[in-house]
């Protein structure tokens, strides 16, 4: 598996980053919790792949990348990695560290 | 790369019933048919975006049964769709270079210059016109040098000094052992800068041969050409 050239990481993780925020303020606005469970996670990563992925697909980004050597699993790498460290950022400053 | 006996249905309407195509070393191999014949289909099925029903797809002597085109343009292959742009995200110039950090190849000026992109360069995706673009596609291809392209419409709403300079460019990465597949119905460029020309018709494919040889086929004049080839065809003949 080939990960995407360093820019086009640094925007994949932007737009994670994006999408992920805009998903936690909804389900705080809707009583949700801040701090997922493992099972939340695990669906909000889902709903966060399929976005950022459909959206490259939209920018035509995937062909390019295609043509690069990298596949989807390299573009979804980036995203469930910027994903991985949100969570675990906010787990630390909301929740403290898992100790 | 080659396409063997693709069988392709749509919705219950049989697209591809035993279509094949190949590209071989140094040559142009255009697929002409007409719309909903499946020659973008039969591209899509080589590069994976589309998966056919049964027929195989060889590259580099590897059958691939689920091909990728990440997988298969890591072992030399360039995919230009058939709206070919690069994508907005950044400068032209950006993404060239990534394709030459990725892959090696040609320096950026260069193509800049084969491909007439002098000035673009710093300019997006979105900046330029329908051929600028369609150049700077191209020029992607050009930094690659690719063992084999699979250009989609390389030729489509462009004018035709952009047909011209796209030709000129095809024939000559065909002059330095590329293998080229070209679709389209673009029919005075396709069959300018063509070796051998396969005709997509009733879900099958025809060898033609040379493009002389595909314009003094009856059933294809009759068929596809139409009047284009008495009246544009003839004219470009006795140009040349």
């Amino acid at each position: 598996m080939r990960l995407p050239p360093w820019k086009y990481v640094g925007v994949l993780a932007w737009r994670t980053l994006i999408v992920w925020l805009a998903l936690h303020v909804m389900i705080r606005a809707m009583g949700g919790p801040l701090v997922y469970t493992a099972q939340g996670m695990l669906f909000a990563l889902a709903v966060i792949l399929v976005v950022v992925l459909a959206d490259a697909e939209r920018r035509r980004e995937r062909r390019f990348l295609g043509n690069l050597g990298v596949s989807r699993a390299g573009m979804g790498a980036v995203v469930v990695g910027a994903d991985l460290v949100l969570e675990g950022l906010l787990g630390i400053f909301a929740g403290g560290l898992p100790l | 790369m080659a396409v063997d006996s693709a069988v392709k249905a749509f919705g219950g309407r049989a697209v591809l019933k035993a279509a094949s195509f190949w590209a071989r070393e140094g040559q142009i191999t255009t697929l002409l048919g007409r719309n909903g014949s499946g020659k973008t289909t039969l591209l899509r099925i080589a590069v994976g975006e589309v998966r056919a029903e049964t027929g195989a797809v060889r590259f580099l002597s590897k059958v691939y049964e689920r091909p990728r085109l990440a997988v298969l343009a890591r072992g030399g292959l360039y995919y230009l769709e058939e709206r070919a742009h690069l994508p907005r995200t950044f400068k032209v110039k950006t993404q060239l270079e990534m394709i030459r950090r990725a892959h090696g190849g040609r320096s950026l000026d260069e193509v800049a210059a084969r491909l007439g992109l002098d000035g673009l360069l710093d300019k997006r995706d979105y900046e330029l016109s329908g051929g600028e673009s369609k150049r700077a596609a191209l020029a992607g291809a050009v930094i690659r040098a690719p063992m084999c392209l699979l250009a989609d419409e390389p030729f489509a709403g462009l004018a035709p000094k952009d047909q011209e300079t796209i030709g000129r460019v095809l024939r000559e990465l065909a002059a330095e052992g590329v293998a080229i597949v070209t679709t389209g119905h673009d029919v005075s460029p396709l069959l300018r800068t063509a070796d051998e020309v396969i005709w997509c018709v009733a879900g099958t494919t025809h060898v033609l041969g040379r493009p002389e040889e595909a314009r003094a086929h009856p059933q294809f004049v009759r068929e596809y050409l139409g009047w284009h080839d008495r009246i544009v065809g003839r004219r470009s003949a006795g140009d040349e």
